[in-house]
């Protein structure tokens, strides 16, 4: 077991120096240059070379991922040529908009997701599986910017019941918050919880035709104790993985979420650091998203163990 | 006690009377009833962008120019309804020693926000700091004629020039007084200026907070409302989404395609500055084949249906020109007027003169960056013209950092449309600010000292000419020249949008968005 844990967590290591030279590089050949983003179309070539000297940009660009890589290294990502702050405070003050945004979206998708699709396995092509497959496949054909853009219409424009986008930190209460966050988590969530539904499904539905399941019913157990305790924890071991890969979307999809709603979030940060060419800024959120992602898969791996004790004892899974 | 009428209540008292004229009887009570200012409330505007820098002499967007208008104060203003430079800081500017100094009178008693006194020592650093290549702001070529700048006193001194510079005055707009105390390092501190309102903080991508300044040194310019909040929302729809459920009070400038829509919005007011400052422009790269040709440039200027383009995708909010002027400006010569229109057939026999006959050897680009519509239906209705005439030029659509470095470093583009500023400026100002009609190294169209003989004197003349008949003469000499040799079509003149609830009172948009918010206040 120890062995297995220290071997994966090792393992998180190649793979992030790897993500940090590729990060670096997608970031230094975006074509375009910062120093021309902030003296403008109008800044005559002297002023915009200051500004490269200045900023260190006309330096060769081994030196510039040593030094960026080897500060990075101390904790220190940089900072953004244009507002001057560091890297971390800008994704510190960010990442609380987005990993709320994330875990709410997340959230959401599961509470739909879980009871639907247990509901849907059970009673496999009764009404209200035919239903949650129609609005599932609705879901994931809808664009999350048109369904939000469509949200604000309904809720904030014609019945003012919430904002039409913005940001209301915890600090303003939590229902201002919490009314802030909800048309751009439910735009968020609805793609998310429309998968979960349809794999979870998939899941359950192989589960409980499985020989255990038949073999636990065969010992008169009741309904909900097979669903629960033999049906339910099974299937759950695959919906975990897809829900460490899923938040790794969430986080992802914020992007243009963020954007319709005009939220302070990490994707937005990131969105217009690569529009104004603000490198460090860019290459550490996409590093630390890379290691977020990267971080979470091994949550979810080191999870494995507790919910299949195969896993643990080292022993081959049936998939194997 | 009688007090005579303020700048500030004569813009107020003239919008009010434009908008009671526009709003009919019943319009002109509700007006009325809400005429007496009040000071209070929280004025939050939407804006297209955030803004990229503290630093109040590299910025360039225009979010950061209506910012800092409201911080800093600066020497001048353009009177947003006459478009005249006058003084704002300084109480005169007078020349003196036969001409070749300016003396700037400023008023005493003005105080920075952080409390220390502003003199005439602190515009000398200012104006110092900027002509300072090291500090690399844009604004250095606004104020290139200063030779020297003299602190006489507090409230006195005297800018060296060689002659009169007529640039100077509408330059000074531009230029944020900074308390020497600061330094040039300005991005990475809060900006203080002398402003009605306080700069108290920027959250990238969230907002900017400023405060009505506790006391303002020109009592009849001080802010009515207590904070301003700038909110950066990009999505055009959110926007107006925001404004339509009341969550801001303000759209600060949005896509003039949506002005027919909103208008018809009762619960909204939307307000449209009339086509004057900026202006579409086609740069044409005249150092290289083809357009280092007169005719391909002229057959550039027959291929635009700007009626077409004003109609269709500014939502008839343009104004057809081929001078950077319209006729509201002295400078305007109506002999532009009809210089250039769309004529496909005509463009296809400069094309035939230049030896491209039906487009044959033509080898052209358009370039334009993504993120400006307007800037891509222009280029396409010109791509249209060229297909029918036989050669179909690509549209190259890049992002804006390399559609500028393009245009400004290596030079590697055919023709680009762009929207530059200064159309109701001072001439002086409009030919010696930009990159576009003065033949520096730099100029986009590769526009040299000689390309157009007697361009430069013409410029100069008017530039340092006092009467302003002489100027006008000279103008409209500068005007003929660039219509003849065309180093870049002007195509039209674009309007800019604004829209706000009812309850926002004073509103009195800036054409070149040296925006004072210190007039408005909320009902």
């Amino acid at each position: 077991m120890a062995k297995y844990l220290l071997w994966r967590s090792l393992s998180v290591v190649p793979t992030l120096v790897g993500v940090s030279v590729l990060v670096f590089l997608i970031t230094y050949f975006i074509p375009g240059d910062p120093a021309q983003i902030m003296a403008g179309s109008d800044a005559t070539p002297d002023v915009v070379a200051g500004l490269r000297h200045q900023w260190g940009l006309d330096r060769p660009i081994y030196v510039r991922y040593a030094v960026w890589a080897a500060s990075a290294l101390r904790g220190n990502l940089g900072e953004s040529y244009f507002s001057h702050m560091t890297v971390l405070q800008l994704v510190g003050t960010a990442s609380r908009v987005t990993v709320e945004l994330a875990l709410l979206a997340l959230l959401i998708a599961v509470v739909i997701a879980v009871p639907a699709g247990i509901a849907s396995a059970v009673r496999p092509g009764s009404w209200f599986d035919l239903a949650a497959t129609a609005v599932g496949f609705g879901g994931l054909s809808i664009p999350g910017f048109w369904l939000g853009i469509m949200l604000i219409y309904v809720f904030s424009v014609y019945l003012r019941w919430l904002p039409a986008g913005g940001f209301a930190p915890l600090s303003d209460g939590l229902v201002p918050n919490l009314r802030s966050m909800i048309l751009p988590a439910i735009a968020l969530g609805t793609f998310a919880s429309t998968q979960f539904m349809r794999y979870l499904r998939a899941s359950m539905l192989e589960v409980l035709g499985a020989d255990y399941t038949r073999t636990a019913r065969a010992k008169g157990l009741p309904e909900l104790l097979v669903l629960v305790r033999h049906a339910m924890r099974n299937a759950l071991i695959p919906f975990v993985t897809v829900l460490g890969v899923q938040m790794g979307y969430l986080l992802g999809g914020t992007v243009i979420t963020e954007s319709v709603f005009a939220l302070p979030g990490i994707g937005r940060l990131v969105l217009n650091a690569i529009l104004n060419r603000d490198y460090q800024v860019a290459a550490g959120i996409i590093l630390l998203i890379a290691t977020a992602f990267v971080l979470v898969n091994l949550a979810v791996d080191l999870v494995y163990p507790v919910l299949d004790p195969r896993v643990r004892l080292g022993r081959p899974t049936l998939s194997q | 006690m009688a007090r005579s009428m303020t700048r500030r209540q004569l813009l107020r008292r003239t919008a009010l009377t434009a908008a009671a004229a526009g709003l009919g009887a019943k319009g002109t009570a509700a007006w009325a009833a809400a005429a007496a200012p009040r000071r209070g409330g929280t004025l939050t505007i939407s804006q297209s962008v955030d803004i990229n820098t503290l630093h109040p002499w590299t910025g360039t967007l225009n979010v950061w120019k209506v910012i800092k208008t409201n911080v800093y104060d600066q020497l001048s203003y353009q009177d947003p309804l006459t478009l005249e430079f006058k003084p704002k800081l300084a109480k005169s500017f007078e020349w003196a020693d036969n001409n070749t100094s300016l003396v700037v009178t400023l008023p005493s008693g003005v105080r920075f926000h952080n409390g220390e006194p502003l003199t005439a020592a602190d515009v000398k650093f200012t104006l110092d700091s900027i002509r300072d290549p090291k500090v690399g702001s844009w604004l250095r070529g606004f104020i290139a004629p200063i030779m020297d700048v003299q602190v006489l006193d507090a409230t006195h001194l005297k800018i060296k020039t060689d002659t009169i510079e007529n640039q100077l005055v509408p330059a000074f707009a531009y230029v944020d007084i900074v308390p020497r105390s600061q330094g040039t390092d300005l991005s990475r501190k809060t900006p203080i200026g002398s402003g009605p309102y306080k700069f108290v903080e920027w959250i990238p991508n969230d907002h900017v907070t400023l405060q009505r300044a506790p006391s303002y040194w020109n009592e009849a310019g001080a802010g009515y409302v207590d904070r301003i909040v700038l909110r950066p929302v990009t999505e055009l729809q959110t926007r107006i989404s925001q404004l339509l459920a009341g969550d801001v009070d303000l759209v600060y400038d949005f896509s003039l395609i949506e002005v027919p829509r909103l208008r018809a919005d009762r619960r909204i007011a939307v307000t449209v500055v009339p086509p004057v400052d900026q202006m579409f422009v086609m740069y044409l790269n005249g150092r290289k084949p083809p357009f280092n040709k007169l005719e391909l440039r002229q057959a550039m200027g027959y291929a635009l249906d700007r009626e077409a383009f004003i109609k269709n995708f500014l939502a008839g909010q343009g104004r057809i020109d081929n001078s950077p002027f319209t006729p509201a400006h002295w400078a305007f010569d109506p002999r532009t007027e009809h210089a250039y229109t769309y004529d496909p057939d005509r463009a296809g026999q400069l094309l035939e003169k230049a030896g491209y006959p039906k487009g044959q050897g033509l080898t052209f680009s358009l370039l334009t960056p993504s993120g400006y519509p307007e800037f891509t239906q222009l280029s396409t209705m010109v791509q249209a013209t060229f297909a029918s005439l036989g050669y179909r030029p690509a549209i190259e659509e890049v992002d804006i950092g390399q559609w500028a470095a393009r245009l400004n470093q290596s030079h590697d583009y055919f023709a680009a449309v762009d929207y530059p500023p200064r159309g109701s400026a001072d001439p002086a100002l409009t030919y010696s600010a930009g990159l576009f009609f003065p033949p520096v190294p730099a100029n986009y169209n590769g526009l040299t000292p000689d390309e157009i003989p007697g361009y430069v004197d013409a410029v100069h003349r008017g530039a340092t000419l006092q009467a302003r008949p002489a100027r006008k003469v000279a103008y409209f000499s500068v005007q003929e020249m660039w219509t003849q040799s065309l180093p870049g079509p002007i195509w039209c003149h674009r309007s800019t949008a604004h829209a706000a609830l009812p309850s926002v009172k004073g509103f009195v948009p800036h054409a070149a968005f040296q925006q004072s918010f210190a007039g408005v206040w909320l009902a």
